[in-house]
């Protein structure tokens, strides 16, 4: 069973969720936990413990071989990204801005711009437990996120594993989503709540998978939202509880203390479990 | 840009309150400001201002990959060189079109020149009216849309076009978050960078990253913590941190549902009549005006 | 001496362009500003990429040594710039290119490092 908790932005609860059910699950049985918000990896705050490095992860990129280049321009101005510009004799290469095209590289009559990797992150891992927490880091400045995501996605477990996906509805959150089996979106009861649920819905049943909307800091009904899930599955609700945000921001599972967080795990794993 | 001086409201982690303090500034800043939404992935800062449409501006923030149907032999040559599996075999190539990046190799390889770029609409750029009287421009990215750093570019310069045109002194900008290209276009040229966090452990993980771009620009910065009495440990360590990096703390909020609560009812928070939030809110209005000098 | 202003018309008294990569026109000049000419700038802009480097390669080819711009070129754009021996330099306020010179002539301009 692959499960990704996902939401239309980040703070929605997203982390807490995905942690407490991770936690709670691995009370009977293996579980991994796999943290895909590569931007922001916070799970393993939870969690305490040693990493192992499982994976560098290295995207391609030309690297100009000043030996090789006659300077015949056939590179200059190629590049839609400007990743690449050929200036006085010289080629500039701007790693960062590179998509991994190819085209300066495997055009260039020469060989002079032969691709070579660069690291942009790690994939690693602690347990604890039953429980195996990984997580994907991209390094501060690298804006490649989905390279990084998939390179996380690798390191899924086929029998449990809970992901914590990318906030936002941008191309890393649609690339975990397409790869999930189950998504449960977790929203709070507010317009702007409602706004990025709308939005990730509508990318939930694009890629044709109803989702499971779990209502955070939840008080009275909210009118329009209440209407809105209506059209849905039955959500689920956590009330608003000091105890389970003092407990997350010192960096703990609520779970065991908290019995209303305890009673929703449950019922997630319920219906998680009958299908 | 224009003789107007901006604030940028940002937080590194997203829930922390930003769009509801970079509300209520807006709010009790009256006429005199105008808004701008740089949060262009979850827009969020329009929805409490009924936003009334007065101009919508196309945003193309990449390209794409056509196929001249007539010119296409269904030669395969671009499928071949394609490293994002953006194109479909078969007697006429198609291109994929949610998975073409375009970098154009296609169009350099193709013998029949039967390819060409053409720029993809990737968001939208509003300007609208709002309900305190002022206007708003902001912005919608398309689901998956690419290069959203400069579209909050562009959604800053029409704030800026706005401003002159229209005489206001000063634009509240609803930041995007995050640490990456998109927060770097929100604040590059910024009169003043307002850092909202919590008290939580990766609240200040968060906070640490965001502040040491803030502080790399030297604009003049200062921090608001929110729910601060959540964790009391966690509020000190904040303290510390912008006592380290220059930082003074502008603004503290308690953990309160009224936050929330504002929302449902479509209100900013000086518009509640919980007195305690709004004099704070009165008094970080009056510090934001001194360190700006702003009438 | 050749000196580049970032402008936002082709008009010695047309308003500096803050911007770097985005700048709607080049204004080059030298150090007693005679006979301005303007450099288009419409294919780099509306690019959808890495106009930064681009425009920096546009300042390059016409060997500038003094550049004057307003918030700054980006990092990559910079790294191009100092490679090339461009000075840069910054200037605040909504100020015209004539009114730039006269302050960059003075010594009064801030020079732009990142």
């Amino acid at each position: 069973m692959q499960i990704t908790i996902a939401s239309g932005k980040g703070g929605a609860g997203k982390t807490m969720l995905a942690t407490n059910l991770a936690h709670f699950l691995s009370q009977s049985g293996q579980v991994t936990l796999l943290d895909c918000d590569v931007e922001e990896p916070n799970c393993a705050l939870f969690f305490p413990g040693v990493y192992t490095s499982l994976e560098t992860v290295s995207v391609y990129y030309p690297k100009w071989d000043s030996d090789r280049c006659t300077d015949c321009g056939v590179c200059s101005g190629m590049c839609r990204f400007n990743a690449l510009i050929a200036l006085a004799g010289e080629v500039i290469v701007f790693d960062k801005m590179c998509h991994g095209c190819y085209a300066c590289s495997e055009l260039c009559p020469q060989g002079a711009l032969p691709m070579v990797p660069r690291g942009i992150g790690v994939v690693q891992s602690r347990k604890t437990g039953n429980l195996v927490v990984t997580e994907g880091r991209i390094n501060v400045g690298e804006e490649q996120a989905v390279p990084m995501v998939k390179a996380a996605l690798r390191h899924r477990d086929p029998s449990c594993t809970i992901i914590d996906g990318p906030p936002g509805t941008a191309c890393s959150a649609q690339e975990v989503l397409a790869h999930s089996e189950r998504i449960i979106l977790v929203t709070e009861p507010t317009p702007y709540g409602l706004h990025d649920l709308a939005l990730i819905t509508e990318l939930c049943l694009k890629l044709g998978k109803e989702p499971l909307v779990v209502v955070n800091r939840s008080r009275e009904p909210f009118g329009p939202m209440t209407a809105f899930l209506k059209e849905t599955e039955t959500p689920l609700f956590i009330p608003e509880n000091k105890d389970i945000a003092h407990y997350y921001s010192s960096g703990e599972v609520a779970w065991p203390h908290v019995p209303v967080l305890r009673d929703v795990l449950e019922q997630l794993r319920e219906r998680i479990c009958h299908e | 840009m224009s003789n107007a001086a901006e604030i940028v409201v940002i937080s590194g982690k997203g829930g922390t309150g930003k769009t509801s303090i970079a509300s209520a500034l807006l709010y009790e800043f009256g006429d005199v400001a105008l808004g701008a939404d740089c949060d262009v992935d979850g827009s969020n800062f329009p929805i409490l201002f009924d936003p009334q449409p007065l101009e919508s501006i196309p945003f193309y923030g990449s390209q794409v990959a056509v196929i001249n149907e007539e010119n296409c032999r269904g030669c395969d040559a671009c499928a071949k060189v394609c490293r994002f599996e953006a194109v479909e075999k078969g007697a006429r190539a198609k291109i994929l079109r949610d998975a073409c990046e375009g970098c154009g190799y296609c169009v350099q390889i193709c013998p029949f020149g039967a390819i060409t770029m053409e720029d993809r609409l990737t968001g939208t750029i509003k300007v609208s009216s709002i309900r305190t009287g002022t206007l708003m421009v902001h912005g919608d990215l398309e689901v998956g849309g690419d290069n959203s750093g400069r579209l909050v570019a562009e959604i800053r310069e029409k704030a800026h076009v706005k401003a002159r045109e229209l005489g206001k002194s000063l634009i509240i900008t609803d930041g995007s978050p995050g640490i990456g290209c998109p927060v770097v276009s929100s604040i590059s040229g910024a009169n003043y960078v307002l850092l909202v966090t919590e008290p939580s452990l990766s609240g200040i993980h968060d906070l640490e990253r965001v502040a040491a771009l803030v502080t790399g620009f030297s604009i003049p910065s200062g921090i608001v913590i929110n729910k601060a009495d959540l964790n009391l440990r966690n509020r000190d360590t904040i303290v510390l941190l912008g006592k380290k990096m220059g930082l003074p703390i502008m603004a503290e909020f308690p953990f309160t549902h009224v936050f929330s609560e504002s929302l449902k009812q479509l209100k900013t928070l000086m518009e509640t009549n919980d007195t305690n939030l709004i004099n704070r809110i009165t008094h970080l209005t009056k510090r934001l005006k001194s360190s700006l000098e702003v009438k | 001496m050749i000196l580049a202003f970032t402008v936002t018309a082709n008009d010695s008294n047309a308003s500096m362009d803050p911007r770097f990569g985005r700048a709607k026109s080049i204004l080059i000049t030298d150090e007693n500003f005679n006979g301005p000419i303007y450099l288009s700038t419409d294919e780099i802009t509306a690019g959808a990429h890495g106009a930064g480097p681009r425009m920096a390669q546009l300042i390059a080819e016409h060997k500038v040594e003094v550049l004057i711009t307003g918030n700054g070129p980006g990092g990559n754009a910079s790294a191009l710039l100092s490679r090339m021996g461009t000075k840069v330099f910054t200037y605040s306020g909504e100020i015209t290119a004539q009114e730039a010179f006269t302050q960059w002539k003075k010594g009064e301009l801030t020079p732009f490092t990142l």
